[in-house]
């Protein structure tokens, strides 16, 4: 992939003089040590406290038809289209009646959760790494080329950048949601000591349903970015782990010496 | 020209640009290096996870987990306290269906007439009329017609109480053998709260009783300091649970005998309930039988399988 073809055209009156700079294989480091750690180290955080929050909310489900339209629901008013979560899929999962156990899990890790996401938020502050994610003003539109070039119904992507707009929206938004994760739990989780917050979430079960469905968007997250960096392939996958890629570049010095070669 | 592909990130980045084999053979050392220290850091995970998953439970739940639970109790009640109020809503949003959700403890055919709260652990009481020397010689008595025209008699299933587990204690508590009324006597409160149930669901319940605070103020005598701990127990010592001294006398902590302005069903804890909007569900005591002050802390019921001792907003 060469992100400099329009240098590697070279001057057609040099044409049958000179053959054209091949590029080269250049080491660059893409990634800082500490995201690459607190990245891999949220991912299991992540994971146990999907899996404990699963525990509890299948408390909740148990006796559904005790209270069929609150909180974990698609549908309005007393009306309700779909329940989180059907019985087989807690019954697949070896989730009934685990509840304490549930409840064990979650408010022990939400601790390091908790401190690896604010650890993650105030590095990316100080350090300046904010400024690749924060989406830039084309985002949105370079967001939606992306999105149809993935789809193939594009044929050229927008130019690569360490971040494109799609991923500067997606990193921005998961932040986010981390952080709204961390406030609604709180709400739910002391909603008399901390009420100012629970109120402002909407009150106990509004807080309850923001933080399911934030769980839910998370879900969704890590599907697609599983999707994507198979797709990006093995190059970009080793530079979360090493911190390096390896990229096909015409260097500056060897532009300059084209002339000389006449 | 076109800015590079990647953008320097730090300083030692300005360094000579690594290229061809030799980026090759950079890219190979770093990739073991970070391999490797990835899989010894996977390994390490993974031995956490197995470690807490396979510890030795302590009243249910894997030690750590319990450690964890009392830890975040600690910091609850260190940092955040229990000084706010629970709020409280207008009574037309009161459910007035209140959903049952538990009935282990509560006596189906105790004869209310001959209900009385037992107190012991206020060494203050022996001065009162209701001083007796031993709370535990006191008998309930139960109806077993009432088994029959008890619409719900089968709900109560095998965990439905039977009082002969009372003869099972032998220890003389002196204390004081109160009736309804003693209670009714103390200063009435209404109190429309959100009752939460750990399970997930929650109710907007319109409560009546005494609060627990004015109870204590009452028979606790002069000066009297008291011990750290209120535990409660039914008369069948099948339920019981235990509160923090503060936060039985936070002030929305009732002494409960009403339930949207009538007197208590037997199956919502007749004729006496505990109500504390600052705690789950499972602290809500039906049918109080006993309650000890104490500097043990008291047994609890669900705490004994798994959850939180404290449970507490």
């Amino acid at each position: 992939m060469s992100h400099n073809t329009d240098d590697a055209v070279p001057d057609p009156s040099l044409e049958s003089a000179a053959s054209p700079a091949e590029p080269v294989t250049v080491l660059r480091r893409k990634h800082r040590v500490a995201s690459r750690w607190m990245h891999w180290i949220n991912f299991p955080l992540l994971g146990i406290m999907i899996w404990s929050g699963l525990l509890i909310y299948w408390a909740d489900s148990d006796a559904a038809n005790l209270h069929p339209h609150q909180t974990y629901r698609i549908g309005l008013g007393s009306w309700t289209l779909f329940r989180f979560f059907p019985d087989g899929f807690y019954a697949k999962l070896n989730m009934p009646f685990r509840l304490a156990e549930g409840m064990g899990w979650h408010f022990f890790f939400m601790w390091f959760f908790m401190i690896n996401g604010v650890a993650y938020a105030l590095y990316t502050l100080i350090s300046g790494a904010w400024r690749e994610i924060i989406p830039s003003r084309h985002a949105l539109r370079d967001a939606w080329l992306v999105v149809l070039h993935d789809l193939h119904l594009r044929k050229d992507c927008p130019p690569a950048r360490k971040y494109n707009g799609a991923q500067q929206i997606a990193y921005t938004a998961i932040i986010l949601a981390g952080a709204g994760s961390l406030c609604t739990g709180l709400a739910i989780y002391k909603p008399v000591q901390l009420h100012a917050l629970t109120w402002l979430l909407g009150g106990y079960e509004c807080a309850r349903f923001l933080h399911f469905w934030l769980t839910i968007g998370f879900v969704l997250f890590f599907v697609i970015h599983i999707l994507q960096v198979v797709r990006a392939g093995w190059n970009n996958f080793r530079s979360m782990v090493t911190g390096y890629e390896l990229t096909e570049e015409i260097l500056p010095s060897q532009q300059k010496t084209e002339p000389d070669t006449l | 020209m076109t800015e590079p592909y990647l953008k320097p990130i730090l300083p030692d980045d300005q360094e000579a640009l690594l290229t061809g084999d030799a980026a090759r053979a950079e890219m190979r050392r770093r990739s073991r290096r970070g391999f490797l220290t990835g899989g010894v850091a996977a390994a390490a995970a993974w031995g956490i996870w197995h470690t807490i998953r396979y510890s030795a439970p302590v009243d249910g739940l894997q030690r750590p987990l319990r450690d964890g639970l009392r830890f975040d109790s600690e910091v609850s009640r260190h940092v955040l306290g229990n000084k706010r109020l629970a709020p409280t809503f207008p009574v037309d949003k009161a459910v007035s269906d209140v959903r049952l959700n538990g009935n282990i403890g509560i006596d189906p055919v105790i004869k209310f007439d001959t209900w009385r709260l037992q107190v012991t652990g206020l060494n203050s009481a022996s001065s009162s009329p209701q001083y007796v020397s031993d709370v535990n010689t006191y008998k309930y008595s139960e109806d077993m017609a009432l088994m029959d025209q008890d619409p719900n008699a089968d709900a109560y299933g095998d965990t439905g109480g039977s009082l002969d587990s009372q003869d099972e204690e032998s220890v003389v508590e002196p204390g004081l053998l109160l009736t309804l009324d003693h209670i009714r006597a103390l200063p009435r409160v209404e109190m429309i709260t959100q009752l939460k149930c750990i399970e997930g669901w929650s109710e907007i319940v319109h409560w009546g009783g005494a609060r627990f605070s004015d109870f204590v103020a009452a028979y606790k005598g002069e000066a009297a300091a008291l011990p750290k701990y209120v535990g409660m127990q039914t008369p069948n010592r099948e339920y019981y649970i235990g509160l923090f001294k503060e936060d039985a006398l936070h002030p929305q902590t009732l002494l409960c005998y009403e339930m949207n302005g009538e007197p208590l069903s037997r199956d919502h804890g007749a004729p006496l309930r505990l109500v504390t909007p600052i705690k789950y569900g499972i602290k809500h005591l039906k049918q109080i039988g006993k309650i000890t002050f104490t500097d043990d802390k008291p047994a609890d019921y669900w705490a004994e399988n798994g959850y939180d001792w404290n449970a507490g907003h």
